[in-house]
């Protein structure tokens, strides 16, 4: 559906909030608590979690962090898109799925990811829940203020080293009952994950929404060996394996682009991979890595494609 | 907003299992065409399954194979060729009897070496006694995960034609082959028709035999529930064993009912957590030849697959 920019504010450093309306002024689609939109712009698709409230449907609102380096989807969405532009909306998907009925739930976020939180906390308060927030950040002024309800929230900053969060502590001290819900940047996600399947934690009560392929400022080009296709490509930096493949013509499998599914598994017969998945054991990981996500340490990684 | 490239079984079954979601995530790779880049990967291939149903309403699923270039894409991506080396065409009792102009069917390509998949499913567009092309209606890539990865040649030796053996109930022979199985690709129909060839791996054993069922554990996949959804509205199913030590294929046709409804399990059970399990019925085998080989004891199991844990609940 077209939808029209109508506000964009600035909630925290890099970050703004986008309100969109539907041009003729109808009632948007229903959407569940934790519900993500994709954005099509610009050649472009982008997916934000809804910020706004699943009982008002007036306006979807978004919130959005500039990152840099960037496939520009964010610049565009900061710099470029102007208050009554249109934008090509999905309805609201529902991944990130909350169980309602839990007698505690966690919420761990980093940075951004705290973002499909607002309605999941929302609605837990509405049914009267217990739940608390662990919300984690760079620093105060990149953090984005939510409403947790009256409920406990605990806020860390690393970038001064005052009061980073410790994953092993918060774990710890949690009862294993509690269903956990993991959203921010790779690494939080697997100290959580990890974590908690060390604890014996239920599968089924930790989720997780990662960010997807995101490129690291140590990052360099890599060469990429297809040894079945007999084919080397180099791959620049912010490029995704997977991309460079289907780019140049090679037949690989994918579906969720998020290292997430673990559909794009390719054997590593040679070099070292930089694992950047979500979704692979130790044991997956020593046969292959994941190409939506995934990058190399050494200078040239070898795959059996 | 585009409309859902699911049919009503599909749909059923996503909602049931509650992954809709992820179907609707995962539906971006459904394409008209065959993807350009997979029209070399066809090229290379010895080995494609193939799903229809035939005169007499059986539905069945076989193996195909050749030489790499016995199947081929279309300049236009449109339609797939495909001349397979001494393929039964001829025979009156095997699956692929009277293969006739404008029968839907589908096709799996699967490539053993690198674990990589095409599903392509259309209508016969065109028949003749060395080959015949499929018009293409749907094609998509398919997840890696529980193919045992295996070299395959091509067979110089094996007698290419005709049917080694058919019968009813399972023998002890064939129950010990299908115990001993890692791979079975499985056809499906939906009622307008249009057939799905889809694979299936785990370890040896996670195919149990339970009286006169076989009962099968649906492992996580990509949410879309092709063939289960399938199921859900035409239980009747074809399964094929390959056995590549021997260079023969173990064909059933039957019906299958589903068992979805039971609640998550851990990761490590026997049907990698998602609970799910569904169940066949043979009525009639057939054991024909298998144009390729592999090396049995260099066989690398996937990382992915679940343990074959536990008996009959």
């Amino acid at each position: 559906m077209r939808l029209v920019l109508v506000a964009r504010t600035a909630v925290a450093t890099d970050a703004v909030r986008l309100r969109l309306v539907d041009p003729g002024g109808a009632a948007l689609p229903p959407f569940a608590p934790g519900a993500h939109v994709e954005f099509s712009f610009a050649g472009m698709t982008r997916r934000y979690s809804l910020t706004s409230l699943p009982d008002v449907l007036d306006a979807y609102e978004v919130c959005v962090l500039r990152t840099d380096p960037g496939g520009g989807g964010s610049a565009y969405l900061h710099d470029r898109l102007e208050v009554g532009d249109g934008l090509e909306v999905s309805t609201p998907c529902d991944a990130f799925p909350l169980a309602p009925d839990a007698e505690h739930s966690v919420f761990v976020a980093g940075g951004i990811g705290v973002t499909p939180f607002v309605t999941m906390m929302h609605a837990l308060a509405a049914a009267g829940r217990s739940f608390e927030l662990h919300h984690a950040a760079r620093s105060a002024e990149r953090m984005i203020a939510v409403d947790t309800h009256g409920r406990p929230a605990a806020r860390y900053v690393s970038g001064d080293g005052r009061r980073a969060l410790d994953v092993a502590a918060l774990l710890g001290g949690l009862d294993r009952a509690a269903h956990l819900y993991i959203c921010g940047p790779r690494a939080l996600i697997e100290a959580v994950r990890l974590g908690a399947a060390e604890r014996g934690w239920p599968r089924d009560r930790v989720r997780f929404e990662s960010f997807g392929a995101q490129a690291r400022p140590t990052d360099r080009p890599i060469e990429v060996r297809l040894a079945m296709t007999g084919t080397t490509l180099t791959v620049p930096v912010g490029t995704p394996i997977l991309d460079a493949m289907l780019e140049a013509g090679v037949w690989a499998s994918y579906e969720c682009r998020r290292g997430e599914c673990g559909s794009c598994h390719v054997e590593v017969l040679t070099g070292e991979a930089d694992h950047r998945d979500v979704c692979l054991t130790t044991a997956q990981r020593a046969h292959g890595l994941c190409t939506c996500v995934s990058w190399a340490r050494s200078e040239t990684i070898e795959l059996n494609l | 907003m585009t409309t859902s490239p699911y049919h009503d079984g599909e749909l059923a079954v996503q909602e049931r299992t509650g992954e809709r979601d992820a179907a609707v995530l995962n539906a971006g790779v459904i394409a008209d065409a065959v993807p350009a880049a997979a029209a070399g990967f066809v090229a290379q291939q010895s080995l494609a399954a193939l799903a229809r149903t035939d005169g007499d309403g059986a539905v069945w699923s076989v193996l195909l194979s050749g030489a790499p270039g016995f199947a081929w894409v279309d300049d236009d991506r449109r339609g797939v060729r495909l001349s397979p080396e001494g393929s039964p065409f001829g025979g009156d009792a095997g699956p692929l009897a009277t293969l006739r102009s404008d029968d839907p069917l589908g096709l799996l390509f699967i490539e053993f070496a690198t674990r990589r998949r095409l599903r392509v499913n259309g209508r016969i567009g065109a028949v003749d006694a060395a080959a015949f092309v499929v018009a293409v209606e749907q094609a998509y890539p398919n997840c890696p995960k529980y193919i045992q990865r295996r070299a395959v040649t091509v067979r110089g030796d094996a007698p290419s034609e005709g049917l080694i053996e058919c019968g009813d109930p399972l023998t002890d022979d064939l129950v010990r082959w299908i115990a001993a199985a890692d791979t079975v690709l499985l056809a499906t129909r939906h009622p307008s028709g249009a057939h799905d060839a889809s694979h299936r791996g785990g370890d040896a054993g996670f195919v149990r035999v339970e009286g006169d069922r076989l009962r099968v554990p649906d492992y996580p996949g990509n949410s879309m529930f092709m063939s289960l959804g399938n199921l859900a509205l035409d239980p009747r199913a074809g399964l094929v064993f390959p056995n590549f030590a021997a260079g023969q294929q173990l064909c059933l046709t039957g019906t299958a009912a589903l068992d979805i409804d039971s609640p998550r399990e851990a990761p490590m059970s026997a049907t990698g957590g998602t609970g799910r399990w569904w169940s066949f019925r043979p009525d009639r085998w057939v054991v024909l030849p298998l144009g390729i080989a592999a090396e049995e004891d260099a066989v690398d199991r996937s990382p992915f697959n679940p343990p074959v844990v536990g008996a009959a609940r």
